[in-house]
């Protein structure tokens, strides 16, 4: 009898001991304040998980470059309705009574034409990213949702695609090497690719210079039975984007078939990892003519606010 | 056998067979739905109001036939002030979905809430009241139950909560990552103050206060654990103080080591009615000085609220004064006490008001100040003095109805103090942490769930649990008291009574 009430207590002390083992919630944890710090230079965020750092992805990467100059865009600029809504409706994507729920957009009243045409009817990215963001687009798998909604890199999966006066709770801030993260599913469908970014520098006086850089975003497709692992690259010269504004923030959406050949489009299946990095290439005072400026201390960063695959859809 | 009518017809439904029929299902599903409600099974508080609802239409000939038998009108007398709250919860704006043209503004607070789902809510807490009236007064309900029932449905929410958070923070983790924050949905958020807790069927992130609340409770079963010499009553004992200690190790692996001071009152209570000091001279008089400051403080209050600068400045010279009287969440009550005196806040305060017009007395805005995490400061704020005064009477009446029960129960000694222990743990711990925002990560506007007090699982415990204690004085007036008496192992003899059951 005592026995049986030892193994007991014992077979509890153990799963005790065994689930705290797991600490899913505590894994990526920070110190208050970090990152988020008054001083500039303390703020770059640039972990890179192990897994994306091996040599196999990039002995095997396919390097795409876009032109991204007319798929450019400010938050509040009102193309979400001609370039992503009415062509995701066409396809298929969202249906009559989304668009008129969500968006106000009444297509039993008008014609898609008509919507078009409308000027006065705007639907901003700000508002197209509410609802398509990473964390709110798997409805149907809170599991998928919360993965997103996890970590530091939440930050861009959370819908928040500029400032706002969150400050830096809204964005990641980054310098030429960018960072990388790994998730728990992988992508399976998608349509789109949308990230919102702006420039920064520690400059605290003057007038304040746009700049042009060029930005990378790297997929990583793990090892399978049928794959070897694998990466893909989208360049993109970034030109005139806003810096130091803090208000502002750039949009940069684009449908893949509409950049990508038909060879290239089931290239991105089964990502579970991605990568940022850029290239400043042009900045009045740190990089005038394409020069690095070094008789100078001041500092870029990139500001990543949002990452967002509409529609697509993960396992 | 069933009974013929006067015309040799065998009636299509026999009375006797039904009531008989009704009341076992009815005491059946009681039970279960109890633990039901204890542990928030699915979140699904919409469906076992509307259970409760049916059982009660289901059972209204017995019902009837109880309050006819007990003449019981000073049931209507303790539920007028309960009802009346509710119906202003019904008619106040604060509880309606916000009118289009407002929009999302941090002056105004809607809690969005259609007319069904708040008779829903108001319908299965006055049900839930009935339930635990009918099943108190019918035999063959197996009474002893009910804390099971409750303190079960607890236990398997606080486990499971307990074992996700373990699993996804480890042991003592408020301790290991004091001042350390992790992202959730792209916001900071400290370590210590999360925890996972069963919400629905999923696990959710929530503030540790969710899971702490309920540990408590279920702690404070704990006191059942001075009446264990009873020999008689020593397996439920330690079955009850069992589930309590769930509470306790919950606690300590966080570990919150400093929710264990809301334990006190219990204990104390506990104590002093073991060992029968309650009605001794000493007793009264300390209970009367205490309630005496309650007053003095409430009034110094009143005067701080309204701006009165030789009371503030007297208060702020001292510094425990200072720390009782004008402490941050003691503002946040003068703040909402000047609203509540605003023309037009009679009914709660106005939200459907433009700003402008309705221009708010300092400068804390609706959103700070509501909720306040009390649960009668919150009454205020949404359905105003009217509404206040009849949920603290109704709290006043149901302090005589636990002395009666405590006084008159045939209960015993250990249940009546379990009971009366949990309702004193509930009441302090919605006194200082209402869990208004519990199950929210952040605390921006449209993260807040106001989780208003009538949609409380815990609170339809202790509605229940009022019906459980309740005991109209005609039923002793009716069979002339005492009809026997019990806990004869105790060294004291006590009178106890019982009412007539209902056959």
């Amino acid at each position: 009898m005592a026995r049986n009430k030892i193994k007991r207590v014992s077979t509890i002390l153990f799963l005790v001991f065994f689930l705290t083992g797991c600490k899913d919630a505590v894994n990526e944890v920070f110190n208050q304040g970090q990152y988020t710090d008054s001083d500039f230079l303390a703020n770059y965020y640039s972990y890179y998980p192990e897994e994306l750092r091996k040599n196999v992805y990039s002995t095997n990467e396919t390097i795409i470059d876009i032109d991204v100059s007319d798929k450019t865009y400010s938050f509040l600029g009102g193309e979400a309705k001609e370039k992503a809504l009415i062509p995701d409706y066409q396809e298929g994507l969202i249906s009559k009574k989304e668009l008129k729920e969500k968006f106000g957009i009444d297509l039993d009243e008008n014609t898609v034409e008509e919507v078009l045409n409308n000027q006065l009817q705007r639907v901003s990215w700000y508002d197209y990213s509410k609802y398509y963001n990473l964390s709110d687009s798997n409805y149907g798998d809170s599991k998928i949702n919360d993965s997103f909604k996890r970590g530091y890199f939440s930050k861009m999966t959370d819908g928040l695609i500029n400032c706002f006066g969150f400050g830096a709770i809204a964005r990641i801030q980054t310098d030429e090497n960018g960072f990388g993260v790994l998730f728990k599913h992988e992508l399976v469908e998608y349509t789109s690719f949308f990230v919102s970014l702006r420039g920064a520098t520690n400059i605290d006086e003057g007038p304040t210079y746009n700049s042009d850089l060029e930005f990378r975003v790297s997929f990583y497709i793990e090892e399978s039975a049928s794959m070897q692992p694998s990466k893909v690259t989208f360049k993109m010269d970034l030109n005139e984007i806003y810096t130091d504004g803090s208000g502002n923030s750039n949009v940069i959406y684009f449908r893949l078939k509409d950049v990508l050949t038909q060879q290239q489009l089931p290239l991105l299946k089964r990502t579970t990892g991605f990568s940022f990095s850029f290239t400043l290439k042009e900045h009045v005072l740190l990089c005038p003519g394409g020069v690095v400026n070094t008789d100078t201390d001041y500092k870029f960063a990139l500001m990543l606010y949002e990452l967002m695959l509409p529609h697509s859809k993960w396992r | 056998m069933s009974k013929m009518d006067a015309t040799g017809k065998k009636p299509v439904i026999d009375k006797e067979k039904y009531e008989a029929n009704i009341k076992l299902v009815i005491l059946f599903v009681s039970l279960e739905l109890l633990a039901f409600v204890a542990m928030n099974l699915g979140n699904y508080m919409i469906i076992f109001n509307i259970i409760s609802i049916l059982l009660v239409l289901a059972s209204l000939p017995i019902l009837i036939k109880i309050l006819k038998v007990e003449q019981n009108f000073e049931l209507l007398i303790y539920a007028i002030p309960l009802l009346f709250y509710f119906l202003l919860i019904l008619l106040g704006p604060t509880y309606k979905v916000a009118p289009e043209n407002l929009g999302q503004h941090p002056d105004y607070i809607f809690m969005g809430r259609s007319i069904f789902k708040l008779l829903e809510s108001i319908g299965g807490l006055i049900s839930f009241f009935l339930l635990a009236y009918i099943i108190r007064r019918t035999d063959g309900f197996k009474h002893k139950y009910v804390p099971y029932m409750i303190l079960g449905g607890f236990a398997l929410l606080v486990s499971v909560s307990l074992i996700a958070t373990l699993y996804n923070y480890g042991a003592f983790y408020r301790l290991i990552y004091q001042n350390m924050l992790n992202y959730y949905a792209g916001k900071p958020y400290l370590v210590a103050k999360q925890s996972s807790y069963l919400l629905g069927f999923n696990i959710a992130t929530v503030d540790s206060k969710a899971l702490v609340n309920i540990a408590l409770f279920l702690a404070s079963s704990l006191v059942t654990l001075l009446f264990i010499k009873e020999k008689n009553n020593r397996k439920q004992i330690l079955i009850l103080s069992g589930l309590g200690l769930i509470g306790i190790l919950t606690i300590a692996l966080l570990p919150d080591f400093t929710a264990l001071v809301f334990l006190i009152p219990s204990f104390a209570f506990a104590l002093l009615y073991k060992y029968d000091q309650l009605k001794t001279k000493w007793f009264k008089i300390t209970a009367l000085s205490i309630l005496g400051l309650v007053g003095l403080s409430i009034i110094v209050g009143l005067f701080c609220a309204f701006g009165n600068q030789t009371v503030i400045n007297l208060l702020s010279s001292n510094g425990f004064t200072r720390k009782i009287f004008l402490n941050s969440k003691v503002l946040v009550y003068y703040q909402v006490i000047r609203d509540s005196f605003v023309k037009g806040a009679f009914f709660g305060v106005p939200f459907t008001y433009p700003v402008n017009e309705f221009p708010l007395s300092t400068g804390i805005t609706v959103k700070d100040a509501f909720p306040t995490g009390n649960f009668l400061m919150d009454a205020l704020r949404e359905v105003g003095w009217i509404g206040f005064l009849s949920l603290l009477i109704f709290v006043v009446f149901s302090v005589k109805v636990v002395i009666n029960y405590l006084d008159k129960s045939e209960d015993p000694k250990h249940i009546k103090t379990l009971f009366v222990s949990l309702l004193i743990m509930i009441f302090v711990r919605y006194f200082f942490f209402y869990p208004h925002a519990l199950y929210s990560f952040t605390s921006e506007f449209w993260s807040i769930n106001y989780f208003p007090l009538i949609e409380s699982h815990v609170f339809t415990i202790v509605i229940f649990l009022l019906g459980y204690m309740y005991l109209p004085n005609s039923i002793f007036k009716q069979n002339k008291l005492p009809l026997k008496e019990e806990n004869k192992h105790n060294d004291k003899k006590e009178e106890v009574y019982e009412w007539q059951e209902i056959k």
